[in-house]
C-alpha cells in the first residue's frame, strides 16, 4: 500500500485522460474518430462541430448577489424605502457637520434676568418687632424661551434655547445607531441559540423553546418601565443609561429570531444537502456555520430590516415616557416627550414646530425600515413570481 | 485502504472469522421502525415497518440492484445500512467490521469509505456554496490532500467525472440536472470511497443525461474498483448496470439473484408483474401486461401473512396467514413465495 | 483592499460566463417594452370575432400549430421556450410528444390553454386552430383572455404531472367534482352534481366512488388522486386531453394501470389525447403519431411507426439507443455527448450538430428546414434534406 495522498491525485490524473476517450463529454472533439457505423449510410464526409459553440454554455449568469439586487431595484417601493433610509442617514450623521449649533448649546432667544428675592426678617428690637426686607438680588441669566420656525433657526427653539433642527439630527444619530446595535445584538444571540436549538433537536430544543416562550409571554413594556426606574434608583448615570437600555432591548428581542431560525434549521436539517454532509463526515461545527447558517441569513436579513423599525418605535416610546435616552442628551422619542407634563400643554397646542417633526422623522424611519424589508424579502425568494 | 480506516480497526474487536473476506458489505437481519404514533406517556405505539429482515451479501467490486416501488423501503435500507439512520435491529459488516454499534466519530472516520449519491440533485447540494467548496470540504476534513494541492485535486476530479475546470467558483444553481448529479459524483468520488450506495442517481435527469451518469458511473467502477449498491425503480436502469439484483416489497426482500436470472427467470409474481409493467419503446410490441390491482399497502399496517397477498393472481390460502420464507430456490436465486414450496403444492394439489 | 476585491469580484463578476451590467440593462428595457405590448393586446375587450376566427387546413383534425412561438422575456435574455412550432392532433388519436426537459413541450400544451405564466411568457406569433363543438374553428393564439374561457376546461382539460399539488387540500374529492359539474354545466342541482361525479369516478376505475367521494386528497395515494384528476378532467366531456407527464411520479405498477386507464377513456370519449412525457416506453405504448422536440422546436414527427422503427434524426436515433431496454443486452450505452442547450440566445444553425456525430458538410449552414420524407413523417436534418 503506498502513500494514499499521492495515489488519489495520481488516479484522477490518469482517469480524467480515460474518460475522455471514452464519454467524450469533455472534449467532444475526441468524438470525430468514434463515428458509429450507421452513419456509413450518408456517402458524404462526416464533419465534427463538436466543441465550437457550446450551446449549453451560451447563457451567461449573473451572479447570486446581483440577481438579488436586480429584483430588489424592480420595486418602486423598496426603492423609495432605499432612499428615504439614504436620506435619513445623511441628515442625522453628516447633517451635524454643517449645523451651526450644538446638540446641547442654546443660542435662542433669551432675555437677561435677574431674580430678586425678597426676605422679611421681623427682629425684636427693645420690645418692639422690627421688620427688615432684605432683597437679593442673583446675578443676571438668560432664560430662553420657545421660538416659531426663523431663518436662523429653520424649526425654531426649544424652552432651552436649543435649536430643534439640530437636535433632530442627535436625535436620529441615537434612535438609529441604537436601533442598529440593539438588532444586530438580537439577531446574534437569537441565531445562535435557534441554530443550537434546531440542530441538536430533542430535549436542548425543549428547554430552549420554552424559555422563549417565557420571554414571548412577558409583558416587555411593563418590564421596561420597571427596569428604567430601577436604573434610575440604583443612580446610573445619564450617559450609561443609554447602554443599559440596549441591553434591556436586546434581551426582550431575540427570542423571535431565535424561533425563526430554529424553524428554518428544523426544516433544512431535513434536506437532503444536510444528509450528504453527514454521509461526507462533515464536523458537527461545520455543517452548522458552513451549511446552515448561510440559508438562514437571507431571512436574517429581512428579519433585521423589519426589526429596526420596532427597535426604533420601542426607543421612541421609551423616550416619550421619560425612561429611554435621558436629558439633555436628544432623541426623537424625548423631543416628542416634551408635550407631556406641566408645560406639555403650551408646547403641544402653541409649538408644534417642537414636536411635529420629531414624529415625522419616527414615522419615516420605520416605513423605510419596512419598505426595504420587504423589498429584500421578495428579492432573495426565488419563488416570488413578479 | 487508508489510514483512516486502519485506525478504526485497529480500535475495534476483531468479529468473527466468517465476515469479511470477498465480501466488502454483509447485511444480516436489517429492520428499520420508524414510530408514527406515541401514547400519551411516550411509548410507541405504531411504528412503520420501513426496512424488515433485509439480508444480503456484497462482493467487492460488484454491483448490487436494489428495485422496488416508491414505500418499498429501499431508500430507508440505504440510509440505514450506510447508519445515517438508526439501526434498529440486525447487523451491518464492512470490510467484515461489524458497524452496527460504531459511534458517531468513529463513523466519521469511515464515513470516506462509504459515500451516497441522492437522487434529487437539486437539494442534495448546499445553494450557497460553491462547486469547489462543496467538492473539496469533505477532502478537507478528512486530510485526503494536503490543504495546498486542494485545489489541483478537486479540479482532476472534476474532470474525472466530466465537469470544466472553470466551474470550480460556480454555484449550483448555475447547472442542469445533469452537472449537478456530476457533482454529487465527483463529490462522493473524491473521498476515495471503497462503496457508494446511489439512491435513485439517474431518476431526475433526462434520458440522453441519464445514458451518460450510468456509462460514468461504469467507468469509475471500472477504475477504482468500487462496489456500488443500486437503488433505482427502473428496471431497465438496473438490469443494464447491476450484477445482482434485489427485488423489494414493503420493506422486506422478495426475490434476490444473479441479474440474468431475475431478469430471464422470474420467480416471484410481484417481479413478473413489475417486469411486464415496464413499457418497451417499440410500437410493435403491446406485450401482455399483467396488471396489477390496487396500490401499495401502507407500511405502517403491512398484510398478515404475504405481504403482496393483496395483489397477487396467484394468492393461496396459506398466504394469507404465513409469511413466506426466503429460500434459495436456484443457485444464490432467493425468494419468498409460497408458491414455490413444494409441499404446499401438493396440498393445493389435493384440494383441487 | 483585498476585502473590496473580494466583494468586487462577487458582485461584478466578470468573465465570459457572467452577463455584464450593460448587458443587464439592456436586457431589461427590451423585456419590459416587450411585455407591456403583448400585454396590452391580450387584455383587450370587445374583439370582434372575426379575429380570432379561422379555418382548419385539414377537417380531420382537432388541433393545428402552425409556427407557434412562445417566448420569456427573462433577466438573462429572450428564451424560445417554443419556437416556430408546426404539427397537427388528428380527431380520435393520441399524439405523443417527447423530448428532454427544456425542450419546449409542456409550454406549447400550456400555450393550447393559454396558461403560459405572464407576464414574463408571451405567444409572440403563430396560431393555435382548435376546432370547437360548435363547428367554429378558433384560433386560439389569438384569442382575447376574456374569451379563451369558451374552451378551457369545457372543450380542453388538461391532467397534470402532480397529482398532489393540483388538488386543493382543504376540500373533499366531492367538492371538487361537483364544483367542474356545476361551473360547466351551468347547473346548480347539488343531486345531480353527485350523481354526475360518481359516475366520472366509476368510470376512473375508482373500486368505491361513494368512499372516495368523501375523501380528502391526502387521504388517497398518488395512483388514486391521478385518476381523480383524470375523473375530473373528463366531467365536461371534452375533445381534447392534454397530459402532461400524467405517469411520471407513479411507480411501474400503477403506471401501468394509468396508461391502460387513458387509453380506455380516449375511446370513450370520442375525443384525442395529446400525451406529453419524456418516457419513450410511454410514448411507444400509447401513440399514434409522435413529434420529437428538442430546443423548443419539432425535430422530427411521424406515426409511432415510423418514428420507433425509421428514426430519421440523429437526435432520436440517438435518445432511442440511450435508454436502456429491459430485453436488450449491450455491453455500453450509447450516450448522446453534452446537454440540453438552454434556449437563450440560440444561433441560426441545427441545435443538435454540436452534439451529432453524423454530421455532414452542409451543417455548417442555416436551421435545416423541414423536410417531409412520406406523408406522415418529416425531419429537420440535412442529411434528409437531398433524397427527398
Amino acid at each position: 500500500m503506498e502513500d494514499p495522498k499521492k495515489t488519489a491525485g495520481e488516479i484522477f490524473e490518469a482517469e480524467a485522460e480515460n474518460i475522455e476517450a471514452v464519454t467524450p463529454v469533455n472534449e467532444p472533439k475526441a468524438e470525430a474518430e468514434a463515428i458509429s457505423a450507421e452513419s456509413g449510410t450518408a456517402e458524404e464526409e462526416i464533419v465534427s462541430f463538436a466543441g465550437e459553440g457550446d450551446l449549453e454554455d451560451n447563457v451567461k449568469v449573473i451572479s447570486p448577489i446581483r440577481l438579488v439586487m436586480k429584483r430588489f431595484f424592480r420595486s418602486k417601493l423598496s426603492v423609495a424605502g432605499l432612499v428615504m433610509l439614504i436620506v435619513l442617514f445623511l441628515f442625522a450623521f453628516l447633517g451635524p457637520l454643517f449645523s451651526p449649533y450644538g446638540e446641547t448649546q442654546a443660542t435662542g432667544d433669551f432675555k437677561w434676568v435677574q431674580s430678586v428675592v425678597e426676605h422679611k426678617i421681623t427682629v425684636e428690637e427693645d420690645g418692639e418687632f422690627v421688620t427688615y426686607t432684605f432683597y437679593e438680588v442673583s446675578d443676571a441669566y438668560k432664560v430662553y424661551s420657545k421660538t416659531p420656525p426663523s431663518s436662523k433657526h429653520w424649526l425654531g427653539t426649544d424652552q432651552y434655547g436649543y435649536d430643534v433642527f439640530t437636535r433632530l439630527m442627535y436625535g436620529g444619530r441615537v434612535s438609529l445607531l441604537l436601533g442598529f446595535i440593539v438588532v444586530f445584538a438580537e439577531m446574534l444571540l437569537g441565531t445562535m441559540i435557534g441554530a443550537f436549538s434546531g440542530y441538536f433537536g430533542k430535549w436542548v430544543d425543549q428547554v430552549i423553546m420554552r424559555i422563549v416562550d417565557i420571554f414571548n409571554c412577558l409583558p416587555s413594556l411593563p418590564i421596561l418601565m420597571l427596569a428604567s426606574s430601577m436604573l434610575e434608583t440604583w443612580g446610573v448615570p445619564a450617559e450609561s443609561k443609554i447602554y443599559a437600555l440596549m441591553g434591556i432591548l436586546t434581551i426582550f428581542g431575540w427570542s423571535g429570531t431565535a424561533r425563526l431560525v430554529r424553524g428554518q434549521i428544523l426544516s433544512l436539517r431535513e434536506q437532503e444537502f444536510m444528509l450528504a454532509a453527514e454521509a461526507t463526515g462533515i464536523s458537527t461545527a461545520r455543517k452548522v456555520f458552513k451549511h446552515l447558517i448561510p440559508n438562514v441569513l437571507p431571512l436574517l436579513i429581512v428579519q433585521a430590516t423589519l426589526g429596526l423599525g420596532s427597535v426604533i418605535l420601542y426607543e421612541s416610546t421609551l423616550s416619550y415616557l421619560g425612561l429611554g435616552v435621558p436629558f439633555p442628551y436628544a432623541a426623537w422619542g424625548t423631543m416628542i416627550g416634551a408635550t407631556s407634563g406641566a408645560a406639555g400643554r403650551d408646547i403641544l397646542e402653541n409649538y408644534p414646530n417642537l414636536w411635529v417633526p420629531a414624529g415625522i422623522c419616527i414615522i419615516l424611519a420605520v416605513l423605510a425600515f419596512n419598505f426595504v424589508g420587504d423589498g429584500l424579502r421578495d428579492a432573495f425568494d426565488p419563488k416570488a413570481k413578479r | 485502504m487508508n489510514e483512516n480506516l486502519k485506525n478504526v480497526q485497529a480500535e475495534t474487536v476483531q468479529s468473527e472469522e466468517s465476515h469479511g473476506g470477498e465480501y466488502i458489505l454483509e447485511v444480516e437481519h436489517l429492520k428499520k421502525y420508524f414510530p408514527l404514533k406515541k401514547s400519551l406517556t411516550g411509548k410507541v405505539q405504531v411504528y412503520v415497518h420501513a426496512v424488515e429482515d433485509v439480508s444480503f451479501k456484497l462482493k467487492r467490486g460488484s454491483v448490487l440492484g436494489i428495485v422496488g416501488e416508491s414505500g418499498c423501503g429501499k431508500t430507508t435500507m440505504g440510509r440505514t445500512l450506510l447508519k445515517l439512520y438508526d439501526i434498529t435491529d440486525g447487523k451491518v459488516y464492512f470490510n467484515g467490521e461489524d458497524i452496527t454499534h460504531y459511534s458517531k466519530s468513529q463513523m466519521r472516520k469511515l464515513r470516506p469509505q462509504l459515500q451516497v449519491i441522492f437522487q434529487d440533485p437539486y437539494s442534495s447540494l448546499s445553494p450557497r456554496m460553491t462547486v469547489g467548496e462543496i467538492i473539496g470540504e469533505a477532502v478537507l476534513q478528512h486530510k485526503i490532500v494536503p490543504k495546498n494541492e486542494i485545489r489541483d485535486y478537486v479540479v482532476k476530479v472534476m474532470e474525472s467525472c466530466g465537469l470544466r475546470p472553470y466551474y470550480y467558483n460556480r454555484y449550483p444553481h448555475e447547472f442542469s440536472g445533469g452537472q449537478r448529479q456530476r457533482i454529487c459524483i465527483a463529490r462522493a468520488v473524491a473521498l476515495n470511497p471503497q462503496l457508494i450506495v446511489c439512491d435513485e442517481p439517474v431518476s431526475a435527469l433526462d434520458v440522453s443525461v441519464q445514458a451518460q451518469i450510468i456509462n460514468l458511473l461504469k467507468n469509475l467502477q471500472e477504475q477504482h474498483g468500487l462496489s456500488y449498491i443500486f437503488i433505482s425503480h427502473d428496471l431497465s436502469v438496473v438490469k443494464h448496470i447491476s450484477n445482482e439484483v434485489g427485488v423489494m416489497y414493503l420493506g422486506s426482500m422478495v426475490e434476490k439473484g444473479p441479474t440474468d436470472k431475475i431478469f430471464d427467470e422470474p420467480l416471484h409474481p410481484y417481479t413478473k408483474a413489475l417486469l411486464s409493467a415496464v413499457p418497451v419503446p417499440d410500437p410493435r410490441s403491446k406485450m401482455n401486461r399483467i396488471i396489477l390491482k390496487g396500490d401499495i399497502p401502507s407500511p405502517a399496517n403491512p398484510p398478515s401473512g404475504c405481504k403482496f397477498h393483496t395483489r397477487c393472481d396467484h394468492c393461496m390460502e396459506i398466504c394469507k396467514t404465513v409469511s413466506p420464507e426466503f429460500i434459495e430456490r436456484g443457485e444464490g436465486h432467493f425468494v419468498a413465495c409460497h408458491l414455490y414450496d413444494e409441499e404446499q403444492k401438493d396440498i393445493e394439489k389435493e384440494q383441487g | 483592499m483585498k476585502f473590496i476585491d473580494k466583494i468586487k469580484e462577487k458582485f461584478f463578476k466578470k468573465d465570459e460566463h457572467s452577463l455584464s451590467v450593460r448587458d443587464e440593462r439592456l436586457i431589461a428595457r427590451n423585456n419590459r417594452r416587450a411585455m407591456k405590448e403583448f400585454e396590452k393586446k391580450k387584455n383587450r375587450k370587445n374583439v370582434p370575432e372575426e379575429e380570432y376566427l379561422s379555418q382548419m387546413k385539414d377537417e380531420n383534425n382537432i388541433v393545428e400549430f402552425e409556427g407557434l412561438k412562445t417566448y420569456f422575456f427573462t433577466d438573462v435574455g429572450t428564451v424560445k421556450a417554443v419556437d416556430g412550432v408546426t404539427f397537427s392532433i388528428p380527431k380520435k388519436s393520441i399524439v405523443g410528444v417527447v423530448g428532454e426537459s427544456g425542450c419546449g413541450k409542456s409550454i406549447t400544451s400550456l400555450s393550447l390553454m393559454r396558461l403560459v405564466q405572464a407576464p414574463q411568457g408571451q405567444i409572440v406569433d403563430g396560431s393555435i386552430r382548435f376546432a370547437a363543438k360548435d363547428g367554429k374553428v378558433y384560433d386560439i393564439a389569438k384569442m382575447p383572455v376574456s374569451e379563451v374561457y369558451k374552451i378551457r376546461g369545457k372543450e380542453i382539460a388538461m391532467i397534470f404531472q402532480e397529482p398532489m399539488t393540483s388538488l386543493n387540500p382543504v376540500f373533499t374529492i366531492g367538492q371538487q367534482l361537483d364544483e367542474v359539474y356545476e361551473l360547466h354545466f351551468n347547473d346548480k342541482d347539488k343531486k345531480k352534481a353527485k350523481e354526475h361525479s360518481l359516475e366520472m369516478l366509476n368510470l376512473v376505475g375508482m373500486a368505491m366512488p361513494e368512499n372516495v367521494y368523501k375523501c380528502y386528497p391526502h387521504e388517497l395515494s398518488g395512483g388514486m388522486r391521478q385518476r381523480v384528476m383524470i375523473a375530473m378532467a373528463l366531467a365536461c366531456d371534452p375533445r381534447l386531453v392534454i397530459a402532461d407527464e400524467p405517469t411520471t411520479a407513479l411507480d411501474v405498477t400503477i403506471q401501468a394501470q394509468i396508461l391502460e386507464l387513458l387509453k380506455n377513456l380516449k375511446e370513450r370519449i370520442d375525443g384525442s389525447i395529446m400525451l406529453i412525457t419524456h418516457d419513450l416506453g410511454v410514448i411507444a405504448e400509447m401513440a399514434d403519431y409522435v413529434v420529437v422536440m428538442y430546443a423548443g422546436r419539432v425535430i422530427e414527427q411521424g406515426t409511432a411507426e415510423e418514428i420507433f422503427l425509421n428514426p430519421l434524426h440523429p437526435y432520436t436515433v440517438g435518445l432511442q439507443k440511450s435508454k436502456p431496454v429491459v430485453n436488450k443486452k449491450v455491453d455500453k450505452l450509447y450516450n448522446i455527448p453534452g446537454n440540453v442547450p438552454n434556449p437563450v440566445n440560440l444561433p441560426d444553425y441545427c441545435y443538435f450538430r454540436e452534439r451529432c456525430d453524423k454530421c455532414v458538410k452542409k451543417c455548417a449552414g442555416k436551421y435545416p428546414e423541414t423536410v417531409w420524407v412520406s406523408p406522415t413523417h418529416c425531419v429537420a436534418c440535412y442529411r434528409y434534406a437531398e433524397r427527398h
